[in-house]
């Protein structure tokens, strides 16, 4: 009964509700579109990113296999396990299952061509095999540059590769004479559709090089701007290495059973009845593993830690967001509730009691919600798709077919419905406590200042006072906990600053008797109407709030990168990479680099000797071996090294890699001359740039020398213990090799220096070379194999202050936003008094004033309140960064703490120039004539 | 009052109001012509539709037109600008409404206040003459009152000294007293008698016979047009007299006999 009563009470509140959207077209629709706007962003966006970034399985195995039925790479040699998706996890049978413990087997021999596809055959004797070989590196020449790209031979006229690749332009390479390259080579190369390109060959091998014509651009979907080249099998092959692999076709469905048995071979294989419908988890061997990624259990805990300061702020983003549009919308509502008092108190003549009327208003919620939820539902998706072409480029694949998952989109449909529900909340509450004669005698029943406000203010305080013990607190207690009790923390400070706003806006009016008429009678009548200034201003505050918060934490993030920031290299250096002959690079780079003042080799250390004939694993280390305790360790606080798990970025110190050299060495490298590390070089020790690694003027080295055997039981290791003269060098701000080892030293450790492709040539410049001369460097450098790569110091890259100004332009937009909505009900709401001002005499400008000011009394608190907020919030944040897990477990060592900075420009210009401006927008676009007549008789 | 002008105060020639157009216009007044002179009273009677209001509105600058003339001390409204218009309004025009429209986020004093700030004047000075405009009709004391903090009889003198604040010399009340007891009404009435004896011309609408005995003749419109007049130059005392007679061939129910004033 009681339910019967409670329902029929909602199907008439609905009815009305329905009834009344078309009758307020304007303010109906301005709630619609706010309550719309999230849903059209969620579904957009999620649509866009999960299309463009997300193809299906059946979308994904055709990139990459086509419409063949397997694809069968090379075999390693040794067994293997692999997991059952288009793009396979491999991982060596002997490191799963713990025979190959420090990784000393020996590297298993991969068969030959023949070898593989006898192994094949014995599995797939009925198949039918398209090869393809895929060349790592091959270097190709246009005109005038150089690219060393991947270079993959197929048959391109097999109709089975559909899907692995798509044709741009031109036609697909019909002859051994012709090639297809990715649009993005043949513009680095500089060439079109027929014309020659050439296959650089190894000429000290006796080798010629190859003229291909270009036939036509073709782009693989899954990576759209990788520089690839595509040629027939008959085409002449590259230099080096390349790996063989084979389509399969002709024999149906290749099943899990039989992928295993080719693991027994060690090739991986992508089958499309595999993935298509992958075994259960039970059948697929280490799935665990090999399901998350390769990092086992703990990888996937360290995922999850890691992700939860980016969840803490995708949720106060998020949160934020949401109360954003409660806080635009729920204005609007409570507008229209005060235009419909009066009926309202009718119905209440009627026999309505408070909830009935409390249902009335929220069904307004409810139904202009769902037609939100529709509008941005359809709107979202029609977005997504005009979007989807551009949006592909930029994410470097090509977007899949359109996906739709219904009940997530229920899911945000229904956001909007709750959005309205919540936006009415406030306006429902005040429209049940009013008085029915009262109402029906046009008196006012408002509430204005008092006891009401003052209580809820208490109460927000308190909230709010609750909310910085959280986030204060929050980031101190532990790691698993920070994130949370800071989220908690600022909503909680969020909500408690709402509720204290009306008292805010009524202390601000009770002192507005100085001032000019304008801003006295808006604020004066901002204080008045509570119901439809708060969540204006509070929304105003949480955009300010949310603008000051990210500015500053991205400022503070943006400080802590350029104090962290270690040069690559001198800015007036570059440096090619395992440089293989000095002389002739210094002159094919003379055409680019014509300002040459110096040059010099250096050399470092080399872990691996793989050319030694006896083959073995030097490491070097500052602590023992399997010691699991992080590099810096001195900058960690005790309490939180129990936090430490020992996880993939943790070192023991390793100096592999590290720089051998003298003090000339240490000139060159760091632009540093340093009297007291000089000596220490001379006397055959090391330089550190870690104060904390040296004791007494010494460091002691851990130098592990591992023997490699075919079988475990056959390597030897040896560990001896070095004491070296130490010293510590300060290159903060400077490129710091970490150690500088002078070759003595090395020598007394027997350590291996490299004799080929470990040396680096650093080439000092006259001024700072430019990016585009670096590439034409590197181009020349792969070209003519001179060496690997080309470097020069790329500075601090400060894309942080685009960020920021994104985020102040938004955090400005959406309070341009909130103060028009709020001054357009205020001026809509206020009609009778823009009347009464024009009868005793308002000039045309009076009606624009009133909106100048209240849009500049809406602004104004907002960023009143909103700085401090805003500040308060991002304290919490960075005190979160410096504790956090971030830091910890992916940065490892954090060595300067994010300094609190604040962009006092950006900020001041918004706390500034958004009220000013907002109040500008108000005057010009409020109609100066006073709405109607006073009485229409 | 220094007032150079000796024509009347304001003069309405051949005043039509149409609203809308084709088959749906509706003409609210129809070649209305009434001239009111300086310290004469004038009470517009009429059956609700009749056009009073409209009346009073381009009486008052607050609407333009469709055909004929609005000349107030000589002007032209037609030919003023907005602005123009607005500073007649707020120097030397008062309106007094029956719904008070009083600004309720302004205290009394503020509100009588409201046109000498409108003008510019400072308003601390504004503040002081607007106590003096509350002292005259019987409200010293309550300037600081916001208006749901005053009775309806209050709120309509505060409405009033709004309307005579300043050198007014056009006073027009559009039912001033229907929202008030009879004895809060006379009272009303009896400040309006006096400032326009005092010199200004004013047009007093309402419904009431008695309440408009305290005018110097009487208008009666119905469905835009005058229908009759009594009072006037040269009929100095039995206009009440006549009021029910004419207000009877205007199709108004009688009312309670005027008293004079």
């Amino acid at each position: 009964m009681r339910f019967n009563r409670w329902l029929t009470s909602w199907l008439m509140a609905l009815r009305v509700a329905r009834r009344q959207v078309l009758r307020d077209k304007a303010r109906n629709a301005l709630i619609v579109a706010m309550l719309a706007l999230p849903v059209f962003g969620t579904v957009g966006i999620d649509t866009l990113l999960t299309t463009a970034l997300h193809p299906s399985a059946a979308e994904k195995l055709t990139r990459q296999i086509g419409g063949f039925d397997a694809e069968i790479q090379a075999s390693s040699g040794g067994a293997i396990v692999q997991s059952t998706n288009a793009q396979p996890t491999i991982m060596s049978a002997a490191d799963a299952d713990g025979s190959n413990p420090q990784g000393t087997n020996p590297t298993p021999k991969a068969p030959s061509t023949a070898a593989s596809l006898a192994q094949i055959r014995t599995l797939l004797p009925q198949a039918v095999l398209t090869p393809e070989q895929i060349a790592g590196s091959a270097s190709f020449a246009g005109e005038n540059t150089y690219a060393t790209v991947e270079y993959l031979q197929v048959d391109l006229g097999n109709p089975d590769t559909r899907g692995i690749f798509d044709l741009v332009s031109g036609r697909l390479a019909g002859t051994a004479a012709q090639i297809d390259l990715s649009p993005a080579l043949a513009a680095d190369l500089g060439v079109r559709v027929g014309q020659p390109v050439t296959l650089e060959a190894d000429s000290a091998a006796g080798r010629q090089n190859v003229q291909f014509t270009v036939a036509g651009l073709v782009e693989l979907p899954n990576s759209t701007n990788s520089e690839q080249a595509f040629a027939l099998p008959s085409a002449p092959a590259a230099d080096g290495e390349s790996m063989d692999g084979w389509f399969v076709s002709g024999v149906g469905p290749v099943s899990w059973d039989l992928v295993k048995q080719f693991d027994g071979f060690g090739f991986p294989v992508v089958s499309r009845a595999v993935v298509l419908d992958p075994p259960p988890a039970s059948q697929v061997p280490y799935s665990n593993f090999l399901g998350s990624g390769g990092y086992g259990r703990l990888g996937m805990q360290l995922s999850l830690q890691r992700a939860a300061v980016p969840a803490a702020i995708f949720a106060i983003v998020i949160g934020v967001a949401l109360l954003e549009v409660v806080l635009l919308a729920g204005p609007a509502f409570a507008v229209s509730a005060r235009r419909r008092e009066r009926e309202y108190a009718m119905l209440g003549a009627a026999g309505a009691d408070g909830a009935q009327l409390r249902r009335i208003v929220l069904a307004d919620g409810v139904v202009l919600g769902a037609v939100a939820g529709v509008a941005g539902l359809g709107l979202g998706f029609g977005a997504a798709a005009a979007f989807l072409p551009f949006v592909g480029g930029i994410f470097g694949q090509l977007p899949g077919a359109v996906h739709v998952s219904v009940p997530q989109i229920l899911g945000v449909a229904l956001l909007a419905v709750f959005l309205g529900l919540c936006s009415a909340l406030v306006p429902a509450r005040a429209v049940a406590r009013r008085e029915i004669m009262a109402t029906l005698a046009g008196r006012r029943t408002e509430m204005t200042g008092g006891r009401r406000h003052a209580v809820r203010a208490g109460w927000g305080v308190l909230l709010a006072a609750l909310g910085l013990v959280s986030e204060y607190f929050g980031a101190r207690i532990s790691p698993s906990t920070a994130a949370l009790l800071v989220t908690a923390g600022i909503a909680m400070i969020e909500v408690g600053a709402i509720m204290c706003t009306s008292a805010i806006v009524n202390a601000a009016a009770s002192l507005s008797r100085l001032l000019p008429l304008g801003p006295r009678l808006a604020l004066r009548d901002s204080a008045r109407h509570s119901g439809r200034t708060t969540p204006a201003v509070a929304a105003m505050f949480a955009a300010v709030a949310g603008a000051v918060a990210a500015g500053t934490w991205l400022e503070s993030s943006a400080a802590q990168q350029r104090a962290e920031y270690t040069p690559l290299l001198r800015s007036d250096q570059v440096a090619v990479q395992n440089v293989t002959d000095v002389p002739k690079t210094l002159a094919a780079l003379k055409s680019v680099l014509p300002n040459v003042t110096g040059s010099m080799t250096t050399e470092s250390v080399a872990g691996y000797q793989q050319m030694a004939t006896d083959p073995s694993l030097w490491t070097v280390s500052t602590l023992d071996l399997g010691t699991c305790v992080p590099d810096g360790v001195a900058k960690v606080p005790a309490a939180q090294l129990e936090n430490i798990t020992c996880g993939d970025n943790f070192y023991p110190g390793a100096l592999v890699g590290e720089l051998i050299g003298g003090p000339q060495t240490l000139q060159e490298v760091t632009g540093t001359d340093d009297a007291a590390a000089d000596r220490v070089l001379d006397q055959g020790g090391i330089v550190v740039t870690q104060a904390s690694l040296v004791e007494n003027g010494t460091l002691e080295l851990v130098v592990q020398h591992d023997t490699l055997a075919p079988h475990a039981a056959d390597a030897t290791q040896t560990t001896k213990r070095y004491t070296l003269p130490a010293v510590y060098l300060n290159l903060h701000g400077k490129p710091d090799p970490g150690f500088i080892m002078s070759p003595a030293a090395a020598s007394r450790m027997g350590l291996v220096v490299p004799a080929y492709e470990q040396s680096t040539l650093l080439i000092d410049l006259a001024k700072p070379a430019t990016a585009a001369q670096v590439h034409t460097a590197e181009q020349i450098v792969q070209g003519q194999h001179l060496g690997s790569d080309v470097q020069m110091d790329p500075g601090v890259q400060e894309e942080r202050s685009l960020v920021n100004l994104v985020v102040l332009a938004f955090a400005a937009l959406l309070a341009l936003g909130a103060a028009a909505i709020a001054t357009g009900l205020a001026l809509a709401d206020g009609r009778a008094d823009q009347q009464t001002l024009a009868a005793v005499g308002g000039s045309p400008w009076t009606r624009r004033w009133l909106a100048g000011s209240t849009a500049l009394v809406i602004t104004g608190l907002g960023v009143l309140i909103g700085v401090p907020i805003g500040f308060v919030i991002s304290i919490g944040l960075v005190r979160l960064t410096n504790f956090n897990i971030v830091g910890l477990f992916s940065q490892f060592p954090t060595s300067q703490a994010m300094p609190f900075t604040v962009p006092w420009l950006n900020l001041g210009a918004m706390a500034v120039a958004v009220p000013l401006v907002t109040a500008l927008g108000a005057m010009l676009l409020s109609a100066s004539r006073a709405p109607g007549r006073i009485r229409v008789e | 009052m220094p007032n150079e002008w000796v024509g009347p105060v304001v003069a309405l020639r051949d005043l039509t109001r149409a609203y809308g157009n084709g088959e749906a216009e509706v003409r609210a007044l129809v070649g209305i012509n009434l001239e009111v002179a300086a310290g004469e009273l004038v009470a517009v009677m009429g059956p609700s539709g009749s056009g009073k209001t409209t009346l009073l509105s381009l009486a008052g600058g607050l609407d333009a037109p469709t055909s004929g003339n609005v000349v107030v001390e000589g002007v032209h409204l037609s030919e003023l600008s907005r602005r123009a218009l607005a500073r007649l309004r707020r120097t030397s025009i008062g309106y007094v409404f029956q719904d008070y429209n009083l600004i309720p986020a302004l205290t009394a004093g503020e509100n009588v206040a409201l046109p000498l700030e409108l003008d510019g004047m400072r308003a601390a000075r504004a503040r002081k003459l607007a106590e003096r405009a509350l002292e005259e009709v019987g409200l010293g004391g309550l300037g600081r009152r916001f208006p749901e903090e005053m009775s309806g009889g209050q709120r309509q003198r505060t409405a009033i000294a709004r309307a005579l604040i300043g050198e007014r010399r056009l006073v027009l009340a559009d039912e001033p007293t229907g929202a008030l007891d009879s004895q809060t009404s006379e009272a009303v009435l009896q400040v309006l008698r006096a400032r326009c004896d005092a010199g200004a011309a004013g047009i007093l609408v309402t419904h009431e016979p008695r309440y408009a005995a305290y005018a110097d003749r009487t208008v009666y419109l119905r469905d835009g047009k005058v229908v009759g007049e009594i009072g006037g130059a040269g009929e100095p005392e039995p206009k009440a007299a006549q009021a029910p007679a004419a207000a009877a061939a205007a199709g108004v129910a009688h009312g309670e006999a005027a008293g004079e004033r």
